[in-house]
């Protein structure tokens, strides 16, 4: 008999470990992790309501009531802030989470399916991916009109596409891999091996790019806010709060620094914490034997 | 006698990991002497890569020497600077790898590389076409003045096997050194770039590092063989002492194995059991003592090296008892 | 004996030339011929060795039999009955037949655990009444792994452990034949004969068939009782392995034999035994596919390609003037 060696798998906790000792890796943690609290938390955290006018205290500077200080409605900044963070959190995970989906599906049977299928797929994501994305946006806000759901829509056509070629392109290479010819000798059906063998083989780097995106989506839709396309006021949104600084610049530059730094913050963040992920993923990227 | 071409002594090597120090070499002696054909064989996990990348300087960045010196033309190359390490690869040492697919470059044509690679020379291009359209034709490529113009994916495989070797060739390196340069390849082109080889050896007046696992490859083409396991030379011999009196147990098992060896319709084939010691947490005493069908007590002490005559030595105390 | 496996006249055929290319291209190049007009049967209880170099079509002749790839012409008649169609028309098929993968790790699925691979085969033909995990235990035990094995990943196999694990899947089912493509494929020297050696005492134990597709001439001499060579897509000669390895009667085989270098330092070959190379499946050479390497081709050789023909009872040659 040969005697087996105990092994210790990649398991989660060598993860976060691993991420704890990247600088970069662990400061986009803290990043994410800091938004998703103030997401879920708006409510508690807002010393506010963030739809609450006070006309009298407008453009105010930050003081001990109002940290960010107030807008041109006299609405606490702050409040507005950590509730548009979770507007930004809410359409960008549910929309990447939808195009992920919708992309991996569409990508799996391009790759595994018949020729003429895949052809076919090719051609929609290559039409779809060829409408510039701005006018797209706008030419969809205009026809159907400005909400949340609109904007969520906008970024799953468009995304689906990328999602789907990448995946299209794995699930070619794995269709030929010996594993998957095993699997078929063995006499398993399509679905079992997309679903048991071809889609937990790509599902780690796909998470990650999709990790990457989240701070895409966040512009998207604060930028489609800023234009006033996006969330509908008084919802706030970070865009809509840079928007409504940007026309009092000239007073005070609090709410275009309130508005335009969580913006920058969650990029950073989310990249930080894809790029870390990336490197612990892919064993490529491994010094270590 | 002349000083040997190439002379490794007490090479040890570790390589940090996070399972702690992997004692991949241990006080390895390996000499070529100049016109010698010598053979390291093992098995994967006796240390031949790291061997020729501590000779070529291509250590990895955790591998560290702990001890020993590679002696080529007079200097030890583990102490040489980056720079005097890029002269003496590929003009003085050239190497031949395993896979012939990647090692050309397939966005430059044969001839540029191989003009490329002259770039010490003092000639003209015209002479160094000429020289390298020579050598290809030496190393069996037909119709070398036109196919030089042509690019890698051009050629097959044995093809690309034959112009590695050709430019490997081409600066007259004093040594050799061919990693598994046939494993690649299918049998009947094996035999072919073999016999390149050996026909190549009188022209250079080279010597040869010839490492692979195929002993049949060994016997055909070396002078010496140094076999390795588990990071230690474990036997070192003439060709002929090597396969007709093998001393250690490993070299004893390994040469039994070879299917080439086994009398017709043997059943089950010999294999050795067990596998090679943790490098992390070597055992005391001989490495292969755990596979060992005759270990005994006084195998938990380090064996000495003994010498057994005739340049023939082993890491085995019964070595040499008969 | 009965005849388990029957292959006659197969060709299989791979596209080269795709897409709206095809309608530009000549008829002829749009496909390369993998295999051509093989014909071979394994028995029950039968090792059959199928040799060749790398693009002899080997691969691609045991991939046909489980339906991995198509053929385009030829039967191939399992048990009796002709084999072919969808993956789930093959289904019953390939619970029959067990077949190893050349990579001993690649050909595991990376995410699963060794348990889970060994499982597989009872979840894909959800076959009741079996306790998936006390299979698994059995398998492992059976190619000689301690149960410890089972939590471990493929990545984490040596070669040849890797190879135990892919023999005991392809096992599992009991399969009445067994397809093992190049059994020894990156193994080294010391362990190569394990594979081979549980899968002859397992095949004297359950008595099916072999096929072992491989390059590996010294190995297959001592473990097939028939062999076929393949050249080109073609079987150039076919036979008992005792008969051929004592006198080969096509060239080619001839050339493969003596180029397995000796482990004798005395044995001094003074000339390769084949010179150039396997010509290319686009450009097939004309007359005897075989000629361009031939030292004893002769102008008909050049010009008429020689029919498979039998030279004993059980030996046939595809060559106009067979050796011996």
């Amino acid at each position: 008999m040969v005697q087996s060696r105990s092994v210790s798998a990649g398991s989660g906790g060598t993860v976060l470990r691993r991420l704890l000792t990247d600088p970069l890796g662990c400061f986009g943690l803290v990043l994410v992790v800091a938004l998703v609290v103030a997401a879920i938390g708006a409510d508690w955290l807002s010393p506010w309501t963030p739809t609450a006018l006070n006309v009298r205290q407008r453009l105010l500077p930050p003081d001990m009531t109002h940290l960010l200080g107030t807008d041109h409605l006299g609405r606490d900044i702050l409040s507005r802030v950590l509730h548009g963070g979770r507007i930004a959190l809410y359409v960008s995970i549910v929309s990447v989470s939808a195009a992920l989906t919708l992309g991996c599906v569409l990508g799996m049977i391009a790759g595994y399916g018949p020729r003429w299928l895949e052809n076919a797929l090719i051609l929609v994501f290559d039409a779809v991916r060829s409408f510039p994305t701005v006018l797209f946006a706008l030419a969809v806000v205009t026809l159907v009109g400005p909400s949340l759901t609109t904007i969520m829509l906008i970024v799953v056509v468009t995304t689906t596409p990328i999602y789907g070629r990448i995946v299209r392109v794995q699930t070619l290479s794995l269709k030929a891999q010996e594993f998957v010819l095993a699997e078929r000798a063995m006499g398993a059906g399509p679905i079992r091996v997309l679903a048991h063998h071809v889609l937990p083989n790509l599902i780690g780097p796909l998470l990650i790019l999709a990790s990457m995106e989240v701070p895409v989506v966040i512009t998207i839709e604060s930028g489609l806010s800023f234009l006033g396309l996006g969330v509908r006021p008084p919802t706030p949104s970070w865009g809509s709060i840079l928007n409504d600084g940007y026309n009092f610049i000239r007073d005070t530059p609090w709410p275009v620094i309130a508005g335009g730094v969580p913006i920058v913050l969650t990029t950073l963040g989310f990249t930080f914490l894809g790029e870390a992920l990336r490197d612990i993923f892919d064993p490529r990227l491994q010094r270590e034997p | 006698m002349s000083p040997p071409v190439l002379a490794i002594r007490d090479l040890s090597v570790a390589y940090r990991s996070r399972r702690g120090r992997l004692a991949a070499l241990r006080h390895v002696d390996i000499e070529v002497a100049a016109n010698r054909i010598v053979g390291i064989v093992g098995e994967s996990g006796c240390g031949k890569s790291t061997l020729i990348a501590a000779v070529l300087g291509l250590l990895a960045p955790n591998a560290e020497v702990m001890s020993g010196t590679v002696g080529f033309e007079g200097r030890n190359l583990l102490a040489a600077t980056p720079a005097e390490l890029r002269a003496v690869r590929g003009p003085r040492i050239a190497t031949i790898f395993q896979d012939p697919m990647t090692a050309l470059n397939p966005v430059l044509s044969i001839a540029t590389q191989m003009i490329d690679i002259q770039y010490r020379s003092d000639e003209g291009a015209t002479a160094k076409r000429a020289r390298a359209i020579a050598m290809l034709t030496r190393v069996g490529i037909p119709d070398a003045a036109q196919r030089i113009d042509d690019y890698a994916h051009r050629f097959s495989g044995g093809m690309r096997q034959r112009i590695v070797i050709g430019m490997a060739l081409l600066m007259r390196p004093a040594l050799l050194i061919a990693d598994e340069p046939t494993t690649a390849l299918d049998v009947t082109l094996e035999a072919q770039i073999v016999h390149l080889l050996r026909e190549m050896r009188g022209e250079i007046a080279g010597s040869i590092l010839f490492v692979s696992h195929n002993l049949g490859l060994i016997a055909e083409l070396c002078d010496e063989v140094v076999v390795m396991y588990a990071g230690e030379v474990v036997e070192r011999a003439p060709v002929r002492a090597l396969f007709h009196a093998p001393q250690h147990p490993y070299t004893r098992l390994l040469l039994a194995c070879d299917p080439a060896r086994v009398a017709e319709g043997t059943f089950p084939l010999p294999t050795i059991p067990g596998g090679l010691p943790d490098l992390a947490a070597l055992p005391q005493g001989c490495v292969f003592r755990a596979r060992c069908p005759d270990a005994r007590a006084e195998c938990a002490t380090p064996p000495p090296l003994r010498n057994i005559g005739a340049g023939h030595v082993a890491r085995c105390v019964r070595a040499g008892d008969g | 004996m009965a005849e388990l496996l029957e292959i006659d006249g197969l060709d299989v055929r791979y596209r080269v030339v795709g897409g709206w290319r095809a309608l530009l291209a000549p008829r002829g190049s749009r496909f390369v011929d993998a295999v051509l007009d093989a014909s071979l049967h394994v028995a029950a209880g039968e090792t059959y060795g199928l040799v060749g170099e790398s693009g002899s079509g080997k691969t691609s002749l045991a991939r046909a039999i489980i339906g991995l790839v198509p053929h385009q012409a030829g039967s191939i008649r399992f048990r009796g009955s002709p084999t072919g169609g969808s993956d789930r028309a093959m289904r019953p098929l390939r619970r029959d037949i067990g077949m190893m993968f050349q990579d001993p790790v690649a050909s595991l699925s990376p995410r699963l655990t060794v348990g889970r691979l060994l499982a597989e085969p009872f979840r894909i033909h959800a076959i009741p009444g079996r306790d998936r995990a006390a299979e698994a235990r059995r398998l492992i035990a059976m190619v000689g792994l301690d149960a410890g094995f089972l939590r471990m990943y493929p990545h984490q196999l040596s070669g040849g452990q890797a190879r135990r694990v892919g023999l005991a899947r392809a096992l599992a089912l009991d399969p009445a034949l067994v397809i093992a493509d190049e059994p020894t494929a990156g193994l080294d020297v010391s362990v190569q004969g394990e594979a081979l050696n549980l899968l002859g005492a397992l095949q004297a134990e359950h008595g099916m068939g072999l096929l072992i597709v491989t390059h590996n001439l010294p190995v297959i001499r001592h473990i097939s009782d028939r062999l076929g060579i393949m050249y080109l897509g073609r079987i150039v000669e076919q036979g008992p392995t005792r008969a051929i390895f004592r006198r080969p009667a096509h060239p080619y085989t001839a050339g493969l034999i003596a180029a397995v270098p000796q482990p004798d330092p005395d044995i001094k070959r003074d000339a390769p035994p084949l010179e150039g190379e396997i010509p290319s499946l686009r450009q097939r050479p004309t007359g005897c596919e075989f000629h361009t390497r031939c030292r004893f081709a002769t102008d008909m050789c050049r010009s008429v390609a020689p029919d498979y023909r039998l030279i004993a009872p059980d030996r046939g040659v595809r060559c106009h003037f067979p050796l011996g």
